[in-house]
């Protein structure tokens, strides 16, 4: 137990009629799907960690652990080490690429990061990444609407291709 | 997306260039295809945020290396950010050497690849100054924000290590705020306040990062803020709203450049929004930003019963560090501090520090104020910050500062006890080792 809400992901408002149009290909039965709009491609599978609140990577992230450290953040103290993290964008320092590019070498980063507005700063860090390690995080932006369907702990599959993007989410977890 | 490329272009992605032009142009035009981007654009110059051990770690120092091993030149004059030491008194900060010399690996990759050791974070002040309307590749969210708003200069809010891509390329994926378009108002915050409340000059702080709280990542069109504004004060507000939003671009109505009229900054398009500011939520916003640590377990800061000075019981804090010059100081900024002491010293025990570049400490130093200063107690410390070395030895407590954007940072960062003050509120506690709760409001 982390502290992280824990509200599970059976809610009725996850229901077909919210659900866009995604990427071909079949949905598992007990799994509802939220369409991506794809920045760095990439297949991830996490729990989700979901905030209202943006994050700099830089100052408030530690590569080292995996945990967020900004006390203004309220995730602060909780690890998004294969967590899938969603918040509505990245805040604050330009540092944040090297910060995110380091947790890749160290594997304390997220699974995937999933925001409304995705700029440069996170993508650089995957791009670099793939250069560098062969791995990197996937990027993608989900609509304001989708994004109020998140919920913290539910586990999801992320696939992310160039020119579209799916979240699973499934249910009962 | 496909970007269309020269046929130079096309030569440097191929490796005929050789393999750190190759593996520099791949990147950049990666991030143009990400992005959307149709083209590169030359860019006039860089300021490279990637030198900073203490931020990129091993896989900053692995890229860097790997590129100035390659042979990698920049194309374009390029500025250098800060480091993670001072880098002549590294010692005098009690920099573990192991530290040290971690840098100094980083620092001479960028060195090596032709960058200028400006080492500063206000490369605006000190460094190379783009002109209005240049394109240009940026990475430090303060100057990225001070850049595109009060110069007038395009860039994007480039991060790490693509920011050396684009100096060495010479060139940017066209898209964001390189596009006229894109750099539009969208959103109006109109501020409501007394002017005289901004001669406690934290305050520029705290409205840019109330400002950056509530434009998140749209472009905001800012009223109300005096016009008499010095540019040390907008460099206050660019980095405070850079800390609280991802803003790399903001419009301040008479003050900067693109934003002569309110129907100019919002590109003739009527505002989706409009947020007024009074003096109570800006006082507010300074609130949040006297901060304490995160409680074992990640309590949030808000939660924690402040110990120090507050308005509610009064009572005065006790400071141990007391810290200016974020973004670095300018040397009008560090003259202030010099007249504000003049004549008296620092309170034994207290630490005073102001953070600055090598340039203002030349500048300081030739015309006698370094001296004084130094009798007087307070440290100089160049080529870096606060937040970029251990701080273990120094026992820091509580700090008190001028800067909303060392206010948003330090307790996470330090694990102290932070308080913000505008200028004569921060000389003051380093007089008497206590910060006073803000009285005036």
């Amino acid at each position: 137990m982390d502290g992280s809400d824990q509200r599970g992901c059976s809610d009725s408002r996850i229901s077909g009629t919210h659900v866009n149009p995604g990427v071909s290909g079949s949905t598992p039965h007990n799994s509802r799907r939220i369409a991506l709009i794809p920045v760095v491609p990439g297949d991830a599978h996490g729990t989700l960690s979901v905030s209202a609140v943006p994050l700099s990577f830089w100052g408030g992230f530690d590569p080292a652990s995996g945990k967020v450290m900004d006390v203004h953040h309220d995730l602060c103290g909780q690890s998004l080490a294969g967590r899938v993290l969603v918040m509505p964008f990245s805040r604050g320092s330009s540092s944040s690429s090297g910060v995110l590019l380091e947790s890749i070498r160290l594997r304390t980063c997220p699974a995937a990061i999933i925001t409304q507005t995705a700029e440069p700063i996170l993508a650089i860090a995957s791009i670099i990444a793939r250069e560098l390690y062969g791995r990197w995080v996937p990027v993608a932006t989900v609509s304001k609407d989708d994004m109020a369907l998140l919920q913290n702990g539910c586990a999801v599959d992320v696939r992310i291709s160039h020119d579209a993007g799916e979240m699973l989410i499934q249910e009962g977890t | 997306m496909q970007v269309r490329l020269t046929e130079e272009e096309e030569h440097a992605l191929s490796g005929h260039r050789g393999e750190a032009l190759r593996l520099a142009m791949t990147i950049v035009v990666e991030l143009g295809s990400l992005y959307g981007a149709e083209r590169l654009i030359p860019v006039s110059q860089a300021h490279i945020d990637g030198c900073l051990y203490s931020a990129v770690g091993e896989a900053g120092a692995d890229f860097a290396t790997k590129l100035a091993s390659l042979g990698a030149r920049v194309a374009v004059p390029t500025t250098l950010n800060i480091t993670a030491r001072d880098i002549l008194n590294w010692q005098e900060f009690r920099i573990p050497p192991e530290h040290s010399e971690n840098s100094r690996r980083v620092e001479d990759a960028y060195l090596e690849m032709g960058c200028i050791p400006t080492w500063t974070c206000a490369p605006y002040q000190y460094g190379i100054v783009p002109r209005c309307g240049d394109n240009i590749a940026w990475a430090e969210s303060n100057a990225i924000c001070y850049a595109n708003s009060v110069l007038g200069a395009r860039t994007n809010r480039y991060g790490d290590l693509i920011d050396i891509c684009c100096a060495v390329t010479g060139k940017a994926p066209e898209f964001g705020l390189h596009l006229k378009d894109n750099r539009m108002g969208e959103i109006l915050v109109a501020f409501d306040v007394p002017v005289d409340a901004f001669d406690d000059d934290s305050l520029y702080s705290a409205a840019g990062y109330l400002a950056g709280e509530v434009a998140g990542s749209r472009v905001p069109v800012i009223t109300g803020i005096p016009r008499c504004a010095s540019p040390d004060n907008l460099k206050a507000f660019c980095a405070a709203a850079a800390s609280s939003g991802p803003v790399g671009l903001l419009h301040i109505l008479g003050l900067t450049p693109e934003a002569p009229a309110l129907g100019t900054a919002f590109g003739g398009r009527t505002p989706r929004e409009e947020v007024r500011v009074g003096l109570a939520d800006l006082l507010a916003a300074a609130g949040r930003l006297d901060a304490a640590p995160a409680a074992p377990g990640g309590v949030n800061a808000s939660s924690v019963v402040p110990d120090g000075a507050n308005a509610e019981s009064g009572k005065p804090g006790a400071v141990d560090l007391v810290v200016m010059g974020c973004p670095h100081a300018s040397y009008m900024e560090v003259e202030r501090v010099a007249r504000l002491l003049w004549g008296r010293r620092v309170r034994e025990g207290v630490e005073f520090w102001v953070l600055t570049s090598r340039t203002v400490a030349g500048l300081v130093s030739r015309s006698g104020l370094g001296a004084m200063l130094r009798d007087a107690g307070v440290r100089l410390c160049c080529d870096t910050c606060i937040l970029q070395f251990p701080l273990e030895a120094w026992h820091v407590a509580s700090i008190v500062t001028n800067s909303g954007k060392m206010a948003h940072y330090a307790p996470s960062m330090i694990g102290c006890r932070t308080y913000l003050r505008g200028t004569v509120a921060c000389v003051d506690a380093a007089l008497t080792g206590e910060v006073t709760w803000r009285g005036r409001q």
